[in-house]
């Protein structure tokens, strides 16, 4: 591989490549909006959640989780104009984890994926309890009472 | 191959029909490894590895032992 194409990136061009394509999959992995770029931001992290994307680290930011490296890789790849193929996952297993998480994620809005990102985050990351949770998403998120139940069942099924 | 690793215990045939499959008889549990460096793929699942590796037509291998460099 050329290695001038391989330094552009922030991982491995052979991971950045999947992780486009499952992004493409999911419907999502454009930048050219706001609103790309958040949902596609929150699709990676729930992709990692279902391990059926190579890992980029995440930070908590004003909108949840967000990964710098994954916002540069994505822009390098809308800069270079790949076509990405979208191509099913060869091991069975992998294509069966893709599946559940096209159906987790591909009827939730944007807003959402980012309570449900935030609280996972939240809960896994920074180990806080629900009741630490539920403060943080009211506060920082302004998220109604029925918007934090809805959050914490759809994170039931993660 | 320039570096192996554990993946799955079990059903490699059916997650590699289609790869290039060498089982080498050691002893101990039959393991998937896959052939390739993953050093800056931090985290990564080790299934990921395999459909990597598979994309490029990497060698995907089966041992039946591991822990030592092979």
């Amino acid at each position: 591989m050329d290695k001038e194409i391989s330094e552009k990136y922030k991982k491995d061009y052979d991971a950045v490549l999947l992780m486009y394509s499952t992004l493409k999959r999911l419907n999502g992995g454009c930048v050219n909006t706001f609103e790309q770029r958040l949902r596609s931001q929150k699709m990676q992290y729930l992709a990692q959640v279902f391990a059926i994307s190579p890992a980029y680290k995440f930070n908590l930011y004003l909108r949840g989780p967000y990964s710098p490296d994954l916002a540069h890789d994505l822009f390098e790849l809308q800069n270079a104009k790949i076509n990405i193929k979208k191509e099913e996952f060869t091991p069975k297993e992998l294509e069966e984890r893709f599946i559940k998480a096209r159906n987790f994620i591909e009827d939730k809005t944007t807003r959402q994926l980012e309570l449900i990102s935030t609280s996972h985050w939240l809960s896994t990351i920074a180990k806080l309890t629900k009741e630490k949770i539920v403060q943080k998403l009211k506060k920082w998120k302004e998220a109604s009472d029925s918007e934090i139940i809805e959050t914490f069942n759809f994170i039931e099924k993660l | 191959m320039t570096k192996l690793k554990k993946i799955k215990s079990d059903k490699i045939n059916e997650y590699l029909f289609n790869a290039d499959v060498q089982k080498i008889n050691k002893t101990g549990e039959p393991v998937f490894i896959v052939a390739g460096n993953f050093s800056s793929q931090e985290k990564a699942d080790p299934l990921l590895n395999v459909e990597i590796s598979l994309r490029k037509c990497q060698r995907v291998g089966l041992f039946e032992h591991y822990g030592k460099k092979t």
